[in-house]
């Protein structure tokens, strides 16, 4: 496999951007039919900033995610298209998309440079093994350390996540953990060899608020230190909010908005946006919720046109019949959605 | 359709000094070597009517104390009066045969609509089920009625026949509701009943939950750790902590002035945009005690950024605040403490400009 250059790319504006999507679609392909998981996703992410996902179940959130790791088996899933360009620190960017999922190369940036953390802290830890071993192993693969000195940054990276008792708890077992500490070791792990992206995918959803309160400063303290990106996956709007600079909103594989976090809470755009922000319960606003009705269509229910159309209270004729394309609509934010295309005659004044 | 309670304000239910501990057993012959003190010594009253939010981080007891009052559990210690028409019942310690008729009053919705659901049955059948247990109707009347609740509850009647599989998260969650007001409970104890729903989902069934609530006269305790979530569907919040309850206020106040440095920390816990930067918070550290060996005295001091000696030996006692008797909070320092709300001054400021 080579790396893929691409010619167009200006090197002197681009140096902050560490990793660029391009119309990525990953289609799932099983006995009942194509599930497009993920349709034609695009986004940028820029060195020590924060990319928020976000939608509800079933919109291609973590199958974006994995496929940027490539985690996600050949005999399934497939990457139909698209690109992932990954800029490393020295030489060519390469496309992740193109690599063997089981070759060196995506190995040597899987866990590296490229780092995840998975929601449930529980499955994602091997119970036969230590917390220590499971840090170490990282360690140990991706940098030419003897044991010693990994276990020792092992238990540097326990005490710098904030679990007590280092020395004592590098030997203990995930059962031996509480809920707080095993995603706090998940953390460690993700963190040991100081990645240059975090992703993170739901990594508070499990855990009590007071945890979550823990863990979400922890992560940005970390990237305040490092400069490390960010793509934070969530369901929880009130996360993003706290974390992110730009967020991508997607619904049935598709980015139906994307914009800075001030755009998308202050005047989103697209009708889902906007029916997210009045589902959402929020401390002091005394109004009645605003639910958008009915709920994500199944994998193989995917609507003709628009995908959100069913459940839009703007829908006209022309979005039962085409799919909306990406406008631009404004200097760093993009909308797809028919009420912002200047051919369409009712234009819709949100707020 | 039974009467609702003429007087709204009445006590519908009164806890007193309830426990319930559970046997922790070891060895060979299983002897008992401790307890663990999910729920110990919580008192409360809830008005008929009033929707009551129960929250706490995980193993604080909000779970075991709706299980106590739906009598899921036999509690260890205490009372729970219950207002029946001939006056108020203590159902802590009735059998099973004496707690039929007052099972007909007290409902429970459960958090994940695909465990509570049974696979095999019809939905016709799964809300039908409750009616037949307590002998009422006939076939048809019966059917007639599955048929007005799954309209209530926004389903049609062609979810008669199918199975849970068949429906999504969100139905299966309003289907629950149906079976819980099948037989016209007066008092609902909802556990997470939201917390496995998406967004979207979630604004459907608690709007929904209020509706029924305003139609059906009902009074819910509704137990979540979703903060916002209890902001928008309750009256009176509890706050619990190791089994224990920490304060009770007016939703309002809880939010705009927290009496207890517990509820500080829940408060200052919860994700939240500010422009222009991060927020400065103060952050609690670790994680909350075993309860199966709870610290002495005030079991919070453990965590608790203001904690004096007294606060180590000495166990507060729940009581009223002298200048606003709705709120109780059980802390020794509450007078000398100023504590931080979940609002910014700024916030603050804005909300009482609407308030007036």
């Amino acid at each position: 496999m080579e790396a893929v250059s691409p010619a167009t790319v200006d090197w002197d504006e681009m140096t902050d951007t560490i990793l660029e999507v391009e119309n990525l679609k990953t289609y799932f392909f099983i006995e009942q039919g194509i599930v497009r998981a993920v349709d034609g996703v695009s986004f940028t992410l820029q060195a020590g900033k924060t990319l928020g996902i976000v939608g509800e179940s079933g919109c291609g959130k973590s199958v974006t995610s994995r496929t940027i790791m490539r985690l996600l088996s050949p005999s399934l899933a497939r990457i139909v298209d698209g690109s992932i360009l990954y800029y490393p620190v020295k030489g060519e960017p390469i496309d992740l998309a193109q690599l063997d999922p089981f070759g060196e190369q995506i190995r040597d940036i899987r866990g590296n440079e490229i780092a995840m953390i998975f929601q449930e802290p529980m499955t994602s830890l091997n119970p036969v093994y230590s917390v220590g071993h499971q840090i170490m192993e990282a360690i140990l693969l991706h940098q030419e350390v003897t044991k010693e000195e990994a276990r020792k940054q092992a238990v540097e990276m326990l005490r710098l996540v904030g679990i007590p008792l280092p020395e004592q708890r590098v030997d203990q077992y995930p059962h031996q953990f509480s809920g707080g500490m095993r995603q706090r070791a998940m953390i460690a792990m993700a963190l040991s060899c100081n990645p240059r992206i975090l992703i993170a995918d739901e990594p508070t959803t499990a855990l009590d608020v007071t945890i979550e309160a823990q863990i979400l400063d922890l992560i940005q303290q970390i990237q305040a230190d490092s400069e490390m990106a960010l793509i934070m996956i969530t369901h929880d709007l009130n996360v993003i909010g706290e974390v992110a600079d730009h967020v991508i909103v997607m619904y049935l594989g598709q980015v139906v908005e994307s914009a800075p976090v001030d755009e998308i809470f202050d005047a989103p755009k697209h009708p889902y946006t906007q029916g997210l922000l009045n589902s959402l319960p929020m401390i002091g606003r005394e109004e009645r919720l605003e639910p958008i009705t009915g709920s994500v269509p199944g994998p193989h229910e995917r609507p003709q046109g628009c995908a959100f159309a069913p459940r839009c209270p703007h829908v006209m004729n022309r979005c039962r019949l085409e799919e909306p394309p990406s406008l631009i609509a404004g200097e760093f934010s993009t909308v797809a959605c028919w009420l912002y295309d200047e051919q369409t005659e009712v234009v819709y004044a949100p707020g | 359709m039974r009467p609702v309670n003429p007087n709204g304000s009445d006590t519908i239910l009164a806890i007193e000094d309830l426990r319930q501990y559970f046997p922790i057993k070891a060895g060979l012959l299983q002897k008992t070597v401790a307890h663990v003190k999910a729920v110990d010594g919580v008192s409360f009253t809830v008005a008929s009517g009033e929707t009551v939010g129960l929250v706490g981080e995980s193993g604080s007891g909000k779970t075991t104390i709706g299980r106590c009052i739906v009598r899921l559990y036999k509690p260890t210690d205490g009372s729970i009066h219950f207002s029946m028409t001939d006056g108020m019942v203590d159902i802590a310690q009735l059998n099973r045969n004496e707690l039929q008729p007052i099972r007909r009053d007290i409902q429970m919705l459960f958090q994940d609509p695909n465990s509570s659901l049974n696979a095999r049955m019809r939905i016709g059948d799964i809300i039908a089920e409750p009616l037949e247990i307590h002998g009422i109707g006939t076939r048809e009347e019966r059917r007639a009625r599955v048929n007005k609740l799954l309209d209530q509850v926004g389903l049609g009647a062609d979810m008669h026949n199918r199975f849970p599989h068949q429906l999504s998260g969100g139905q299966r969650q309003r289907v629950g509701v149906a079976r819980a007001l099948s037989i016209e409970p007066r008092l609902v104890v909802c556990d997470e009943p939201v917390s496995a729903l998406d967004v979207s989902v979630q604004a459907q069934v608690l709007n929904l939950l209020a509706d029924l609530q305003q139609e059906l006269g009902l009074t819910y305790i509704f137990i979540a750790h979703d903060l916002s979530v209890v902001e928008y569907i309750s009256d009176r919040v509890m706050v619990m902590y190791l089994g224990k309850l920490m304060e009770t206020a007016p939703t309002r106040k809880i939010f705009e002035r927290p009496t207890h440095p517990y509820t500080e920390a829940l408060l200052n816990s919860i994700p939240k945009r500010v422009r222009g930067g991060h927020r400065k918070r103060f952050v609690l550290t670790g994680d909350i005690p075993s309860p199966v060996n709870p610290p002495s005295g005030c079991v919070f001091h453990t965590r608790c950024q203001y904690a004096k000696d007294i606060c180590k030996t000495e166990t507060p006692a729940l009581r009223a605040l002298p200048t606003d008797p709705q709120t109780q909070v059980a802390c020794h320092l509450v007078e000398e403490l100023s504590l931080q709300p979940y609002y910014t001054a700024d916030e603050l400021r804005n909300l009482e400009a609407d308030h007036v």
